[in-house]
Parts: C-alpha cells; sequence; structure tokens
C-alpha cells in the first residue's frame, strides 16, 4: 500500500508554482505535517507539508519543475514511520541534505542545478573569499587617515628575485587580470583559463568567485543578515558585459514578478497622493519602555509597531471611506465591514505583506504576538497564501532601516497605506516653548479616486491622537 | 613635525610614490638630502649618462657615414659646452619634478634622516630652513626609497681626484688620454663608450671571464666585438691589486689573466652598487635587512616594520629605475588598501651602449641555471632589410617560448634601439601571448620590430625571411 502527496490547493486563483526545493529523498522518513517541497507560486514561497507520515518511496519532481494543483509529490510507505525514524539511515547518498532537522528551508542543497540558482535567493555575504585584504576601500581625497592597513604577510625570504615569478606556473594572466583576481580575492593558481591559449580571462575569475559563493549558499544566511546588507548585494546569475562593464542577468523570481506587476497596476489605477506628518511619541515611548521587560520574558521583543497596528486599527473604524475599496468597472464602492491590517515584512525572497486579522479587536500584546509569529514564518519562508490575504489598509515601517518620509505605493485593490519612518528627537514647539520631543514620520499614500485630502488628512490625524495620548489608545473600546 | 605618510628618497621610486600618494589624498613629506628630486636617476645617473651617450653615438654613426661616401671630419669637441648642455637637461626635469611636488602640496625637505624608531625620523644637514619647526619628523607609514651608492673597495681608495666614480666620470672634468675602467658590467661600458668617442683610449678590466654578466652571452658578442675595436683593450679575468698615485698619473697593477702595471690618466671604478641601507638607523626599526643589505619585503612592498614599506635599489635586484617607480606606486596603493602588488614577469634590462642590448623576462642563462624548460627561437638582423639599409646587421633578436604551449617567456635583443624595441616584449611576456599572437600582429616595414614577429615565426616554422626547415609538418 501506497500513498500519493499531491499538490493541495493554492487558494487564491492559483493553479500550479515552480519546485524551488525538494526537502525528502527516497527512504527519507517523514512526519505528518513536514515539509517535502519549497513552492514558489506568484504570491509567496510555502513549504508544501505532507498529510501522512511514512518513508518516502519516490519523488516526482525535481527543482525547477513546474507543478499543478493535484499532481504527485512523492509516494510514501505508510507502514515504515515514525519510531524507526531514529535509527534508520538515509539510503540514498546522492542526497547531501535531504531531512531539514530544523524549521530552516534549506535553500540550496547539491542537487541544485546552476541555471535555478538565479531564482533561488539565498544570497551569501558579499565577502570575498580567499583573501583576508579589504577589498578596495578607496581613500577619499579628504581622507585624513588612510584606511587601516591590510594585514601583513611575512617578509618573503628572497625579495631580490627579480624577473618572472610564476610564468608557467598558472594559466597566462595579463597584469590587468592578475590585479583583478586579486582583487576579488580568487588565487589564479585555482583557475583554468578558457581564453585564446588557455589564458584566464574576467570571466573566469568571476565564475572563480561563483563557484565559491555556491559553496557557501549551503550554509546559507536568513534574516538577520538582509537587515544591513540588500540581498542584491551579491546576486547570483549568468556574468555577461555591456557597453559599460561587466553585468549579471538572472531571471525574475516569481515574486519579484508579483511585485512589479501589482506596483505597476495599483500606478495606473490609484490616483495617488501622499500627505506627510509626524506624531509625537514622547509618552508612548516612556509607557513602550516601562513594559518591554514585561514582554520581553514572555519571548516577545515590543517594538512600537503593535501601538501603530492598533492606532491605525482604531482609526479604520471610524473612517470607513479609507477601509474600503473602489470597483470602477462595476461603479462600487466596497465598505469593508472588517478590519485587517497588512504589514509589508522584507525577507529575503522579497517583500511580503502578512495581514493582522480583526486587528481592531485585538490588544497591543495581541498583535505583538501575531507579529512575532509572522516574523518567525517569514524567515523560515513558511508564511502560508492565506497568512496575505484579505487586506483592507497596509503599514509599511521602514523604522529599523531608516529614512523620514516617503510615497508609498497603495497595495490595490486598498485604498490607503501608511509608511512610518525612524522615530527621531526634534525641536518642538509645546507650550510656548521649545522642547525635545520624539518624533514619528508618517507617510499616508492614498487612491484619490475614492478619498480626498480633507478625510485622509482626518484619518491620519486620528491615527496621530492615538500615537500622542496613549492612555486612549490602550483604553479604546 | 609629523607627517602621514614620509618618503624618504626623492628618486624615481620616491617621487613617484610621494607623487601618487598625494593624488589619492595623502599628507606626504619627502625627505632627501639632496636639493633637488630626482635621485641618481637624475643627477648623475640614467639621465646625464643617456645625453652624453647621445653624443657618442652620433659621433660614431658620423664616423661609419665614410662607408657612405660621406667625410665629416674629425670632430671638435668643446666639454665645456657639452658639460653645460647636460646639466640643462638635468636643471630642466629637475625643476619640472619640483613644480610637480609643488602644485601636489609634497612637501619637500632637504635633510639627511635618521630613523629613531619605527615611528620617526631625526633631521640632520642638507637644508635647515626646510625644517625649521624642529629637527624630528613623525610618521604614521614610511616608504624607504633610499636608493643605492657606487661600491668604492678599499684598494681604490687612494684620495686622488683622477680616481672617479661612475658620479665623478658624468661630471666630465676633461676627456683624459687613457682612461681605465674597472668593471665590465653596463654602467662601465656606456661610459667608457662615451669616452672612447670622445677620443680617450679606453681600457677595461673584469674580474669575470665575460663583460655583462646576466645577459646572454650570444646579445652580448656582437658588443663586445664592437667595443674591441671601439676600446684600446679589454682584459677579461684580470683583477686590479694596487693603485699607486703619481699625481697627474695613475699606475694600476693588475694580476689574472694580464699580470701587468700600466699607468692611466684616470681610472673609473664601476664595479658594482650597494644599497643604502646603513647608517641611517634601521636597527632602530624592525625592518630587517639581508646579507648584501638590501632591505627585506614582502609582494606589497611591506618590510617586516608594520609601518615601513620600502622599494627601488634598496629592495632588492635589479637596481632600475623603472622597477623603483613601479614599487613605489605599488607601495602606496598598499597603503590605500587596493590590491596592488608588485608581480611583474618582466622588468626590462637595456645597455645603452652601441649596440644597445636588451632584455625582458627569462633569459636563457637564466632558465639554465633554473632549470626552467624552454625553446628558442633567434632571428639575425642580417636578414631585416631594415637592418641592412642602417648598417645594424649584427643585431639579434630572440625569443625563449615555454614548451608546448609557445608561451613567450623572455625576449633579448641586440642592435640599434633595442631599448626602444624591448617594449613590445614587456607587454608580450604580461600578456602571456604565444609564437602564434606575435606571428600573426602585423609588424610595420621595413622596421626593426619586424623582427619580433619573424622570431616568432621561426618558432612555428614558418618564416618567409630566412630559410630554416618546418620543426613539425603541417596537419
Amino acid at each position: 500500500m501506497s500513498i500519493e502527496v499531491k499538490v493541495p490547493d493554492l487558494g487564491d486563483g492559483l493553479d500550479s508554482g515552480d519546485v524551488l526545493n525538494v526537502l525528502v529523498a527516497v527512504g527519507d522518513v517523514v512526519q505528518a505535517e513536514q515539509g517535502i517541497i519549497e513552492l514558489e507560486t506568484e504570491k509567496a514561497v510555502a513549504e508544501i507539508p505532507t498529510t501522512q507520515p511514512g518513508r518516502v518511496a519516490a519523488v516526482h519532481v525535481k527543482v525547477g519543475q513546474t507543478v499543478a494543483i493535484g499532481e504527485s509529490i512523492v509516494t510514501l510507505d505508510p507502514s515504515d514511520k515514525g519510531a524507526a525514524a531514529a535509527d534508520q539511515p538515509v539510503a540514498d547518498e546522492e542526497v547531501t541534505e535531504s531531512v531539514p532537522e530544523s524549521p530552516e528551508p534549506v535553500t540550496e542543497t547539491s542537487e541544485v542545478p546552476e541555471e535555478s540558482s538565479a531564482t533561488v535567493d539565498s544570497s551569501p555575504p558579499p565577502e570575498a573569499p580567499a583573501r583576508s585584504e579589504p577589498v578596495k576601500p578607496a581613500v577619499s581625497p579628504t581622507a585624513k587617515t588612510p584606511p587601516p592597513s591590510p594585514p601583513r604577510s611575512a617578509p618573503q625570504p628572497q625579495p631580490t628575485q627579480s624577473a618572472p615569478i610564476d610564468a608557467g606556473h598558472h594559466s597566462a594572466a595579463s597584469p590587468a587580470i592578475r590585479r583583478y583576481a586579486r582583487e576579488l580575492g580568487v588565487d589564479l593558481a585555482q583557475v583554468d583559463g578558457t581564453g585564446p591559449e588557455g589564458r584566464v580571462t574576467q570571466e573566469d575569475i568571476r565564475g572563480a568567485v561563483r563557484s565559491h559563493n555556491r559553496g557557501l549558499g549551503a550554509v546559507s544566511t536568513t534574516g538577520a543578515d538582509s537587515r544591513f546588507a540588500d540581498q542584491a548585494a551579491s546576486p547570483d546569475g549568468e556574468a555577461g558585459d555591456d557597453a559599460w562593464g561587466p553585468i549579471l542577468t538572472s531571471r525574475i523570481p516569481k515574486i519579484r514578478a508579483t511585485i512589479a506587476k501589482n506596483m505597476v497596476a495599483s500606478k495606473a489605477s490609484a490616483a495617488h497622493v501622499t500627505n506627510f506628518d509626524d506624531a509625537d511619541i514622547t509618552e508612548l515611548e516612556q509607557i513602550r519602555q516601562s513594559s518591554k521587560k514585561d514582554y520581553a520574558a514572555a519571548g516577545i521583543k515590543l517594538t512600537t509597531m503593535p501601538f501603530v497596528i492598533r492606532s491605525v486599527a482604531q482609526a479604520l473604524r471610524h473612517h470607513p471611506t479609507i477601509n474600503a475599496s473602489i470597483d470602477m468597472e462595476a461603479g462600487a464602492i466596497i465598505y469593508k465591514q472588517y478590519v485587517n491590517v497588512g504589514v509589508a515584512v522584507d525577507t529575503e525572497r522579497g517583500l511580503v505583506v502578512p495581514v493582522i486579522r480583526n486587528a481592531d479587536a485585538l490588544g497591543i500584546p495581541q498583535v505583538a504576538r501575531e507579529i512575532a509569529d509572522f516574523a518567525e514564518k517569514s524567515r523560515g519562508g513558511k508564511l502560508g497564501l492565506d497568512d496575505m490575504r484579505g487586506g483592507t489598509f497596509t503599514i509599511s515601517n521602514l523604522g529599523a532601516i531608516g529614512g523620514t518620509y516617503s510615497t508609498p505605493v497603495i497595495n490595490v485593490p486598498e485604498v490607503a497605506i501608511l509608511l512610518v519612518g525612524r522615530s527621531r528627537q526634534m525641536p518642538v514647539v509645546k507650550d510656548g516653548e521649545i522642547q525635545i520631543r520624539l518624533m514619528m514620520p508618517l507617510s499616508l499614500s492614498y487612491d484619490h479616486r475614492l478619498v480626498d485630502g480633507a478625510a485622509a488628512a482626518r484619518f491620519l490625524n486620528d491615527v496621530k491622537e492615538y500615537l500622542e495620548t496613549p492612555g486612549r489608545l490602550l483604553l479604546a473600546p | 613635525m609629523h607627517a602621514q605618510l614620509v618618503v624618504l628618497g626623492g628618486g624615481p621610486g620616491g617621487y613617484a610614490a610621494a607623487f601618487m600618494a598625494a593624488d589619492l589624498g595623502f599628507d606626504v613629506t619627502i625627505v632627501d638630502r639632496e636639493g633637488k628630486l630626482g635621485g641618481v636617476c637624475l643627477l648623475r645617473g640614467c639621465i646625464p649618462s643617456k645625453a652624453l651617450l647621445h653624443v657618442a653615438k652620433v659621433i660614431g654613426e658620423s664616423r661609419e657615414m665614410t662607408d657612405w661616401g660621406v667625410e665629416l671630419g674629425t670632430p671638435k669637441i668643446d666639454v665645456e659646452k657639452m658639460r653645460a648642455r647636460k646639466e640643462k637637461v638635468i636643471k630642466t626635469l629637475t625643476g619640472g619634478l619640483a613644480q610637480l611636488a609643488k602644485k601636489r602640496k609634497v612637501r619637500v625637505i632637504q635633510a639627511d634622516g635618521t630613523f629613531v624608531n619605527s615611528d620617526s625620523l631625526r633631521l640632520s644637514g642638507g637644508d635647515p630652513s626646510t625644517y625649521e619647526e624642529g629637527d624630528s619628523l613623525s610618521f604614521d607609514h614610511l616608504i624607504l626609497a633610499t636608493g643605492s651608492s657606487p661600491a668604492m673597495p678599499s684598494v681604490f681608495k687612494i684620495d686622488n681626484p683622477r680616481v672617479v666614480d661612475s658620479t665623478g666620470a658624468l661630471e666630465l672634468e676633461d676627456v683624459p688620454e687613457k682612461l681605465l675602467v674597472v668593471g665590465g658590467g653596463y654602467i662601465g661600458l656606456e661610459l667608457g663608450t662615451v669616452y672612447a668617442e670622445l677620443g680617450t683610449k679606453v681600457s677595461v678590466v673584469e674580474l669575470t671571464d665575460s663583460l655583462l654578466m646576466g645577459a646572454d652571452r650570444d646579445l652580448v658578442k656582437p658588443l663586445q666585438k664592437r667595443l674591441e675595436m671601439l676600446f684600446e683593450n679589454i682584459h677579461l679575468r684580470t683583477e686590479v691589486t694596487a693603485l699607486i698615485d703619481h699625481g697627474n698619473q695613475i699606475e694600476v697593477v693588475m694580476a689574472g689573466e694580464l699580470a701587468a702595471t700600466e699607468k692611466f690618466d684616470r681610472v673609473l671604478v664601476s664595479v658594482g652598487r650597494r644599497p643604502n641601507s646603513r647608517g641611517i638607523g634601521l636597527e632602530n626599526t624592525s625592518v630587517k635587512i639581508d646579507q648584501r643589505g638590501f632591505v627585506l619585503t614582502d609582494q606589497q612592498q611591506r618590510t617586516a616594520d608594520p609601518k615601513i614599506l620600502a622599494i627601488g635599489d634598496v629592495a632588492g635586484e635589479p637596481m632600475l629605475a623603472h622597477k623603483a617607480s613601479h614599487q613605489g606606486k605599488v607601495a602606496v596603493e598598499a597603503l590605500a588598501g587596493e590590491p596592488a602588488e608588485f608581480d611583474k614577469l618582466a622588468i626590462p634590462a637595456v645597455v645603452f651602449t652601441d649596440p644597445e642590448i636588451a632584455w625582458a623576462g627569462v633569459t636563457e642563462e637564466q632558465a639554465k641555471q633554473e632549470g626552467i624548460a624552454y625553446e628558442v627561437a633567434q632571428y639575425p638582423w642580417a636578414a631585416s632589410g631594415r637592418a641592412q639599409a642602417v648598417g645594424a646587421t649584427s643585431g639579434l633578436t630572440k625569443l625563449l617560448f615555454e614548451p608546448g604551449s609557445e608561451r613567450l617567456l623572455g625576449v633579448g635583443l641586440v642592435g640599434s634601439g633595442a631599448g626602444e624595441l624591448i617594449a613590445e616584449g614587456v607587454v608580450a611576456i604580461e600578456m602571456g601571448v604565444t609564437a602564434r599572437d606575435l606571428a600573426e600582429s602585423i609588424h610595420a616595414h621595413p622596421t626593426l620590430s619586424e623582427t619580433l614577429a619573424f622570431a616568432a615565426e621561426v618558432q612555428l616554422g614558418l618564416a618567409t625571411e630566412v630559410y630554416r626547415p618546418k620543426r613539425k609538418p603541417v596537419g
């Protein structure tokens, strides 16, 4: 007897996805709810779990393949389950990282074919691999001190050696190529030239770096690093040249294509207007600081985000035109009778917007917990499609990264989006004197087709008022 | 006083480093004991010797005109005018360097700099007005570019101004009747050529069995032939054991193949150069020096002292200005965190005699000594139309290739203009070109540069300008 595990209903009108990773191999024993593949759809990357335990008898998909709902993923032998798992050896030695032991997705295995690596955005840190010298800390003309010197290597015992240092010891490489290799930390002796007569080309050097990086990819990084470095800092792709220098060409990942499509659709349909304002969160910050420890004890990092979400959710209840959408074709305005607030999250695969349902009914602790759950899920690539549907309003928070104001693009069919910048202390005239207050920059974009400037300003005032009078916010019925 | 970067020595390595560093935004001070930048190369080396060799060459060529039916007569030589012209060349160039330093706001201190420790120099002598603020100069980094000086073994130190080193010979006090050149290296041969063309009877005494140690014999041969005619005598395997001071004349006692005593009006001692690494307080730093006095550095010109880098003659052979300036740039880039390295495959060496000798990359002698596998292809200039037309038929172009890959390892040239022709060889070696690359790049006809392509064709067995059976069957 055997069980076929099939591609489940993906929801949201989706009927297929691309296999990003195969997480199991023949011979593996899997538990119910254990992920067996990672599937990338237009909306998200999701791990598809098996519904039944058993031993994998056959794998029917491979990386890069497009699979449709109902298609068989693996065949399980249910007689061999669970108990024996511990001493069950992994039979197939071709697979080096078949069973993920942690909830972290395995972003690259030895099986990932080269061409698909462009879509696997598990960029390694942008470090030069082989050497420890700093790469190009250019000295600005005004620099007072030179950048720290690279670590010294021991002086050569034979400094007087003049002529050919290593002609014939490596493939022929011109001075420019030799320097390029040093710049990228590539040991020329390890590079086989593919140019005319075996000369080392720039492409060979880049190839060496890429293959090195692929090696690093297996010990991939998640979340934490993306805060500091754009994931595109060391992109993968096919190397080439345009008229101005070397380039890498990579396929657009589905999630990026989806973002692109949505952005253009939004800009093409909604009549974008953005209002800017600042909320004085000095008091709110005091409250947050005083409660931080209590939350930390419960395993939750209390940021200002739950307060913003709750303020928005409360305000939305009183501003039905903001919590609505507009359908020009049907000639209809749809007033949502629920308040679902989406929170834009920057993940290493791209922007996703998980939705906090009925946010107006949730207190600060619940909202904080939901945010923490989403963060955890998005890091593991486990945000489901359902998590990202049904929003009525979106909040984007760039505070952790920096910056003040922006003109966010509305997440259609919603009609407004609030962007929160980084709070900073500012001189504010209050009660006739200049005081130092902690100010939170707010940028509200709205669709002028439905929302007029005055309505937007009134809504934003409401949000501000909640943020500025935390007592009212916390006690809001 | 403090400077972010001090360059000790203002020669071609030192000023190149200083100027580049200034361009990169460093605050730079050069300390040099001379009042002028340029070092030995410009003040009493490459440049003045080339000025005088230019004169020598024209005199030599005017004599050759007799063969073409043109009598130019015996040249009348005004030594003072010649000296003045040479000085003018130096003055123009040093003036230019001073301008360049000024424009870059590079401070130039004229003083002897002695290391107190790894962080500072004590300044003395020179022109104290250039360091009025005090005689201590501290630095974040220092590039040691103190160069080298002519060696003067004690046997020659008899305190008579008629015994000179290369510096003295370039002064051109007079045109002596008889000159003995001690040492058959390139400096002795170049300066011997100058004096011989001006009318001096020049003898050369060389300890070893050949002139121009380090150069391939087949390249030296045409020069030696020519010098045997130009010079009075060339004594190989002969040593000078004593100099006897006779006031206006020096009696030279020689031993070896020639055991004799002979009087000369002047003696030029050109037995090599010594790195200027002693007497400057390096013992007060962590800099390490080898037995010959060369400062040890790595490929980025860093010494064993974290604050000090060393370039040029003081950092090792070959003692050549163009090597120094490249190392200077590497050192500065290393300080700036750039991935520079002195990783040259070919440093051209040129002997500016007539004919000139030049080589780059692996020499045949070196390949034999170090066991480097090679194939050699030669193209005698006698087969070149241009060489025939200009009477340069004694020339030779030789190429060394890596067997199998036919990648160019070394280039050797002897003949008129070899010093200019070697440039192609240097680029070719650094780029890793093969015999086929050279042969299939069109060289202008009729030029001497064609001989490089023709030699490559010889390697491929495709030369049409000479007859040589094919190395390997086609197909």
